[in-house]
């Protein structure tokens, strides 16, 4: 029998996840070295134009994090956000004779809106072609700051007003960078917001896979344009600070070469860290000041840093400190999993450690299921759910009809096989059910409810969750995000609360970190939580997919090839878990496996697919019998 | 000494070491399958002996010849043929465009022979030879994948897990007609998750376990004790 305290304990307490709090570490750090720079910022008054500088480009960075960092936006259009803010801050100030009060807002909200527009192209095209149309963005933008004179003063440009906040005028200097600094904390905040929350998992996500993510229920297009309104409003704010930096608006400041600098500064600091924003900033804006030889050679030493840290750290300065530090604690995490570490072992990856220790023993027998704890219990349902009716699936690529006229219908909270030689379509038709091919053709009905018109990320919140046959997951993110990004579709926070990091917000994540805990222990990852997911081995991999895909507490489940690759011991193992699991939720199961033994073993029945039409359908006795399945599949 | 002999061989991932000193004999048109559990280092092996990775210490000869280390492009003008893990197939070109490329450097002649094999063998290939092969089913990649290997003409070929996605009456086939397919002096290196189809068609086989040789022995001392085999893998006694 297990021990009380055993069962006590949650997954999450034994694996020793952290969960997410209102105040971390980084908070603590970033506030006191704001704090710092505040305080220092009388004292050294004659450097107030570099720290002004500095500061602005770590914002402007910050604003980056977000577009290029986490969604992946590769974006060479981000100063038309910067020129936004300054333009609007110089027309603000004189014109109304307005104070930051008036300018942050309407900057932040027009350059939001802006960035909602500019975003578009990203839903056609990726990576350089996006920054291309980027590109051209910037250059487009600044040709119209020259030709509308009215709000730019054209190429001459504008003067900046007073500093003012609700009438009361500062003086510039160490007061605008304190300004500024409160303005830099208050983004780094909500930036770091968006980095422990849902939008910015998904952000993640989207960057790595967009198809997997849309297999996950994010509605991907919404949320690449939404990084460019929220990026392009956070860079405005920088902007309005530029502006009253430089007291004078001219237009081609604002071109190319800007964006193309804030890009560098965050690749060199690294792009996905805050601190990677700051570190670039510095580099970009105090290597010029050393000497009047480095400004010559500026952009020399740029390209050149450039060059050799995607060399030997892609991941920028950050990414080289957070290296060393973590080759620094290897050790420590090996003898916490209870490794006692000599020098030649010290080389090997704890995973490999925790396969060679890992043969059930008791401890594992005896623990109380998952299933049972606290967090899964209430997800049980004896309500079955699942019934799926495909009627006429028809897709075509080019001349070949891979699915020709297929129908059937699958009753609630059963598990069924679906089998076929090689180009028979069974993966084509999963991804009709799915939405992931264009102009599949016929109906699919998801308890009830028709799903053949809606976009992917709507067919998975309707109840569809998938698995992919090559493995489609997204490197960089470790096994618990994977977890997590599943049950995005059941939580319920805005993204306006998680900017601010409402209470709420938090309530939900530290529910959504146990659960995922225990669905981790379920199949066995818990282990293997804080491991990225590209470094375990195949087997585990799908594991990962698959637990994505129950995260997502869906109504049937369509696994393509889960046992492909493993050998048959360890697939029935993995099943036998997917198989308790849709019990407990009361979930269908459709399983495309070419291990007949194990698609037999688990099936209620087996459809059987040649060159896009049906050619059986009945139980896995009948079905292995038919000659026509024998002929065309099994063999003798 | 003719045949592929392994001697000692080590190898890691930067510090990493994963393989630590494994010993592997092959003799010249033998078929040998390498086995155990996921994540036990087999694919490492492979890769190793295809000049994909360095070993770190041992040594590997070909036909007396020492190749470990050496550059993978050398390795295929010797006659070392891989079929990879996982349908790597290049999407973008023509399924003939793809076997055109395991031809590279020999002699057009070769080629069109290797091609009609194919075709016999894989009649939906010649059906689609002018559509990119990332357009192709799962199963059917891994068809291309395996003719490239046969158009390669490979004196050492190592497969790495043959059935994946593939209908077992193609497995089936593919495995019996091997000397047709190749040479009958192939020499076969293979990696199989599928343990009861690897000792039925391999005269001997190895199981490894987390980098380490655990069992070596004929097929047909374990072709009906699938349990004594899967304690191997694992490690738990049977």
């Amino acid at each position: 029998m297990s021990e009380p305290s055993e069962n006590s304990t949650t997954a999450l307490d034994r694996a020793k996840i952290p969960l997410p709090k209102f105040l971390k570490k980084n908070h603590y750090f970033g506030f006191i070295g704001i704090l710092l720079v505040y305080l220092l910022a009388g004292t050294y008054s004659e450097y107030s134009q570099t720290i002004m500088n500095t500061i602005i480009f770590a914002i402007i960075g910050a604003s980056l994090i977000v577009v290029f960092g986490m969604a992946g936006q590769l974006t060479l259009g981000h100063t038309i956000f910067v020129a936004a803010g300054v333009f609007l801050s110089a027309n603000i100030t004189t014109v109304w004779t307005r104070g930051l009060e008036t300018e942050l807002p309407i900057a932040f909200g027009v350059a939001f809106l802006l960035g909602l527009i500019v975003g578009f192209p990203s839903l056609r095209v990726n990576e350089l072609y996006l920054a291309l149309a980027t590109f051209a963005v910037a250059f487009v933008g600044v040709q119209v700051l020259f030709e509308w004179k009215q709000f730019s003063g054209g190429g001459s440009g504008k003067p900046v007003g007073k500093l003012e906040l609700f009438g009361y005028e500062f003086s510039r200097g160490p007061t605008l960078v304190r300004i500024a600094l409160v303005l830099m904390l208050i983004t780094f905040w909500v930036v770091g917001n968006y980095q422990d929350g849902r939008t910015g998992r998904a952000w993640n996500a989207l960057r790595t896979s967009e198809t997997a993510a849309r297999a996950a229920g994010l509605p991907v297009a919404w949320l690449k344009i939404l990084c460019f309104g929220i990026g392009g409003g956070l860079a405005a704010i920088g902007g309005v600070l530029y502006a009253h930096t430089l007291r004078y608006a001219i237009p081609e400041n604002y071109g190319v070469a800007l964006s193309i600098i804030v890009v560098l500064a965050l690749i060199i600091g690294g792009k996905h860290r805050l601190m990677g924003a700051v570190l670039g900033a510095v580099f970009v804006k105090w290597l010029p000041e050393l000497s009047r030889d480095v400004q010559e050679y500026e952009g020399l030493i740029y390209g050149g840093t450039l060059i050799i840290l995607t060399l030997i750290a892609p991941d920028g300065l950050v990414g080289m400190f957070e290296w060393l530090a973590e080759r620094m604690r290897l050790k420590d995490r090996l003898e916490r999993l209870g490794i006692t570490v000599n020098n030649s072992l010290y080389n090997l990856k704890p995973f490999n450690q925790i396969l060679k220790l890992k043969v059930p023993t008791s401890s594992t027998i005896e623990k109380a299921s998952p299933l049972g704890s606290r967090y899964l219990a209430p997800l049980s349902s004896s309500d079955p759910k699942g019934s799926l009716i495909v009627r006429d699936a028809a897709v075509a690529f080019g001349g070949v009809k891979a699915v020709d006229g297929v129908s059937f219908e699958i009753p609630a909270g059963g598990v069924t096989g679906l089998i076929g030689s090689n180009g028979a379509g069974k993966t084509t038709l999963f991804n009709a059910i799915t939405g992931h091919v264009k102009g599949a053709t016929g109906q699919f009905i998801l308890d009830g409810e028709e799903i053949s018109q809606k976009p992917i990320h709507n067919r998975a919140l309707s109840g569809l969750g998938r698995t992919f046959q090559n493995l489609n997951l997204h490197d960089d993110l470790n096994v618990l995000e994977h977890a997590l990004l599943g049950l995005d579709r059941n939580m319920k926070y805005g993204r306006i609360a998680e900017s601010f990091r409402m209470p709420w917000v938090l309530r939900e994540e530290k529910n959504a970190h146990y659960v995922a805990a225990e669905l981790l222990d379920h199949m066995d990852l818990l282990d293997y939580w804080n491991e990225k997911v590209e470094d375990l081995p195949y087997g585990l991999q799908k594991r990962v997919d698959v637990v994505r895909a129950l995260a997502t507490n869906p109504s049937i489940l369509l696994l393509d090839e889960p046992a492909a690759g493993l050998p048959t011991a360890e697939a029935l193992e993995m099943m036998e878990k997917v198989q308790e699991y849709a019990n407990h939720i009361s979930a269908g199961v459709l399983i495309i496996e070419h291990n007949v033994e194990l698609v037999a073993g688990v099936s209620d029945r087996i459809i059987v697919l040649d060159a896009g039409k049906t050619i059986a359908d009945g139980t896995p006795e009948e079905v292995t019998r038919n000659e026509q399945v024998i002929a065309a599949y099994l063999g003798t | 000494m003719s045949g592929l002999k392994i001697k000692d061989l080590k190898v890691g991932y930067g510090r990493n070491e994963v393989i630590h000193g494994v010993d592997i004999e092959v003799k010249s048109g033998e078929k040998v399958a390498l086995l155990g559990a996921n994540g036990a280092g087999k694919s490492t092996v492979l890769k190793t002996i295809s000049g994909l990775l360095t070993p770190t210490e041992g040594s590997i000869t070909f036909n007396g010849d020492e190749i470990g280390g050496a550059n993978p492009a050398a390795l295929v003008d010797m006659g070392v043929i891989q079929v990879p893990e996982g349908r790597r197939v290049f999407p973008g070109l023509n399924v003939e465009d793809n076997l055109k490329v395991a031809n590279y450097g020999k002699s057009p002649d070769l080629f069109e022979e290797g091609l009609e094999t194919v075709y016999k063998k894989f009649p939906i290939l010649q059906e689609r030879r002018k559509q990119a092969a990332g357009l192709l089913s799962g199963g059917q990649q891994q068809m291309l994948s395996l003719s490239r290997a046969i158009i390669a003409k490979p004196k050492l070929l190592l497969i790495d897990e043959m059935s994946l996605g593939l209908a077992p009456l193609l497995v089936k086939e593919f495995y019996e007609q091997l000397g047709d397919l190749f040479s009958e002096d192939v020499t076969l290196l293979l990696v199989e998750q599928n343990a009861g189809l690897a000792l039925k068609y391999c005269s001997r086989f190895y199981v490894l376990r987390n980098g380490d040789l655990v069992l070596q022995s004929d097929s047909k001392d374990y072709i009906d004790d699938p349990t004594a085999l899967q304690s191997a893998y694992l490690g738990v006694d049977a």
